[in-house]
């Protein structure tokens, strides 16, 4: 699944981010690499951006971005 | 001499750590991106070396401009060592950066920071480990206490003063995909080594955010907390201070006055000190403690984390503007002043977006129109002048919206670069910050109300009291000024103010906006000023020109570096001027016709 599909509170581990260019690697440099785990904290109002927590911070990301992003749901 | 650079996250507390080894004080901010230009100061109590603050960045590769300077100045040479500063609650981050700035080959020094919050959080990091597996000192330090600076100190003291030029550093390539993702398996084998990971998330944080971002009360309270700040900026507390203020500089004036009658100085030297210096300066000082208030009100709500926050609820909204969430913080600092306003521009991605922001920053009303409006609406429509003042400021927010809606429909080149932002903890602002910072702001007011608008002051009143061959005269149609004005008051007559005062009034405030009050002041006197409109409709229009017409100087520089075009402000400065003349004449023939005012 890709993580703009999760819901707030669930937990997935990141598999791969697709597509390239410079925002790709900048998502990748800001820690979203194989492994690494992430959990959706809330959906702004109206659906875009996205919270999430990663590698101990929080950041947000646009749901465009985060269709890009392939994780693997983790058993609760 | 040595030379240091500060480099790190955006957030991680690096302007915290400069200000702390400086004892200068830099604006910190508690969003990203407050170092949107680099700055140095001297390390205090080591006069010989120099610091330098760069702007955050994620990588050496940048992305957004403010990156391309931190980017630049790394690859540049011209330091001897690097202080990387690390916010130690999110270490996999900040290694990344850590690891592409040891490939420079340049010493390295890796601060800690915010130990405290590790502490909190039941974290527990192996400093010397760490050092170990880095091969680099490592230093854990609370830049907001204090706590570890002394020893940064003396590691950096140690660095040894060895330069390197741009052609002895290499610039490490672009990395591709699998090597980002070596350099965090390797950063996650290291951090399995030294670091004991406690209670993830900050709980405090958690559970605000809880409220603020994941119910529909998030706009409402931040909606709240923007009027807290308006309240605090020219509510009673404010209009209290500026009566005391208001009486303290007329007792100085009249005791000025008084000194210079019994001592008989000449009727020019107590002419140009009485009406130019004390009425010009004086009206623009009296404005003190509600500029101070409001802008300590703006930076408490970046220094606490709130104004991340309102970016990320905010970014929907915008888009429907050709905005994103992140023009908010610029666009809220311009109610402030149009400069820092403009630099914070620069940390937006996406050079579309930084164009049309800086185009709207005029609209938002700055500290220094706030006098005149003050000023006139008190005198025409008292008991509802915060009311007028209000209507002003909302006039200027609504227009700028209209110009964003009309720009982004008529060149229909795409939408604002996604929102990608770290959203720091919240933190409480410490009391030694908030006091520093409202100390360098009065600074820095009073240095320009005695360097830009004293000049102007003077300036003014030589111009009114001289004809162009330098003869005295008390005419104002047969001074320089008066002929000037002269030019350009029936370009405003329409308006329905057509004075030659409020012309030369208007012509100063480009130089400085507070120039606009303490001009009318030299030439009519400070009680005069309402006396120069005819009807309320004139001084309704007067107040719209004043919203709306072009930025000071000082702002359209600051405009035109963030546009990446000088002369981008030049059209900025004469549409914003005929977009304020149509705006003008609206609103007079409107109220004139209505008959309502």
């Amino acid at each position: 699944m890709t993580i703009d599909q999760m819901h707030p509170g669930q937990k997935g581990a990141i598999i791969r981010v697709d597509g390239e260019g410079p925002l790709t690697l900048r998502l990748m440099e800001m820690g979203f690499t194989p492994g690494a785990q992430a959990e959706v904290i809330s959906v702004s109002p109206g659906g875009d951006p996205l919270l999430l927590r990663l590698r101990g911070y929080t950041l947000t990301i646009a749901r465009r971005e985060a269709k890009k992003i392939i994780c693997q749901e983790a058993k609760p | 001499m040595k030379h240091i650079v500060l480099v790190g996250n955006q957030n991680c507390g690096k302007t915290t750590l400069f200000n702390a080894l400086t004892g200068l004080d830099q604006h910190t901010g508690n969003w990203p991106g407050v170092t949107v230009s680099r700055k140095s100061g001297m390390l205090r109590g080591l006069t010989e070396v120099e610091v330098t603050d760069l702007p955050g960045t994620y990588s050496i590769h940048p992305y957004t401009e403010e990156e391309c300077v931190t980017g630049k100045a790394l690859l540049d040479g011209g330091y001897d060592a690097i202080v990387n500063v690390v916010d130690a609650t999110c270490l996999a981050r900040g290694l990344y950066l850590t690891r592409q700035l040891k490939q420079l080959s340049r010493p390295v020094i890796l601060a800690l920071n915010m130990m405290d919050e590790v502490r909190r959080a039941g974290m527990h990091i192996d400093v010397s480990a760490l050092s170990v597996l880095l091969d680099m000192p490592v230093i854990p330090l609370t830049a907001r206490t204090g706590e570890g600076i002394d020893a940064l100190r003396q590691a950096i003291r140690k660095a040894p003063e060895k330069r390197a030029s741009a052609a002895q550093i290499t610039p490490p390539p672009i990395p591709t995909a699998g090597e980002i993702d070596a350099a965090y398996r390797n950063i996650d084998a290291l951090l399995a080594k030294a670091v004991t990971q406690g209670r993830q998330t900050d709980a405090l944080t958690a559970r605000i955010d809880g409220v603020l971002l994941q119910t529909p009360l998030g706009l409402p309270i931040l909606a709240l907390l923007l009027m807290m700040v308006l309240w605090l900026a020219f509510g009673p507390l404010s209009e209290l201070l500026k009566a005391a203020f208001d009486a303290l500089i007329t007792r100085a004036g009249r005791g000025a006055g008084a000194w210079m009658q019994r001592s008989a100085v000449s009727p020019w030297l107590h002419g140009l000190i009485t009406e130019g210096l004390l009425a010009g300066v004086g009206s623009v000082l009296s404005f003190l403690p509600t500029i101070l208030l409001l802008l300590t009100g703006l930076s408490l709500l970046e220094d606490s984390g709130v104004m991340a926050r309102a970016v990320y609820l905010l970014d929907r909204p915008m888009r429907r503007f050709g905005l994103s969430g992140r023009a908010f913080i610029p666009l809220l600092l311009g109610f402030g002043c149009t400069v820092p306003a403009a630099m914070a521009v620069r940390s937006m991605s996406g050079r579309r977006e930084r164009l049309l922001t800086t185009l709207l920053l005029p609209f938002m009303s700055c500290g220094a129109k706030l006098p005149v409006y003050a000023l006139l609406a008190q005198a025409f429509f008292p008991g509802f002048d915060g009311l007028v003042v209000a209507a002003l400021y909302a006039g200027g927010i609504l227009l700028s919206l209209t110009v964003a809606m009309l720009v982004s429909r008529w060149r229909h080149s795409g939408e604002a670069a996604p929102l990608l932002m770290e959203l720091p903890a919240y933190r409480l602002p410490t009391v030694r910050s908030v006091v520093r910072g409202m100390w360098d702001r009065a600074g820095e007011f009073l240095r320009r109300a005695f360097s830009v608008i004293l000049l102007a002051t003077v300036a003014v009143w030589l111009m009114q009291h001289h004809t162009w061959r330098m003869a005295w005269t008390d005419e104002m149609s047969r001074s320089i000024l008066g002929r000037l004005a002269g030019w350009l008051a029936p370009l405003l007559a329409p308006l329905g103010f057509g004075a030659p005062e409020a012309a030369a009034a208007l012509m100063t405030g480009v130089l400085a906006k507070e120039s606009i009050i303490s001009t009318l002041a030299v030439l009519v006197g400070p009680e005069g000023i309402p006396a120069m409109f005819d009807s309320t409709a004139a001084a309704v229009s007067f107040l719209t020109f004043v919203l709306l017409y072009s930025p000071c100087v000082a702002a359209l520089s600051a405009m035109g570096e963030s546009m990446g075009r000088k002369r981008y402000a030049l059209y900025a400065a004469f549409g914003q001027t005929a977009v304020a003349w149509g705006a003008a004449y609206l609103v007079y023939h409107v109220a004139g016709i209505a008959n309502i005012l």
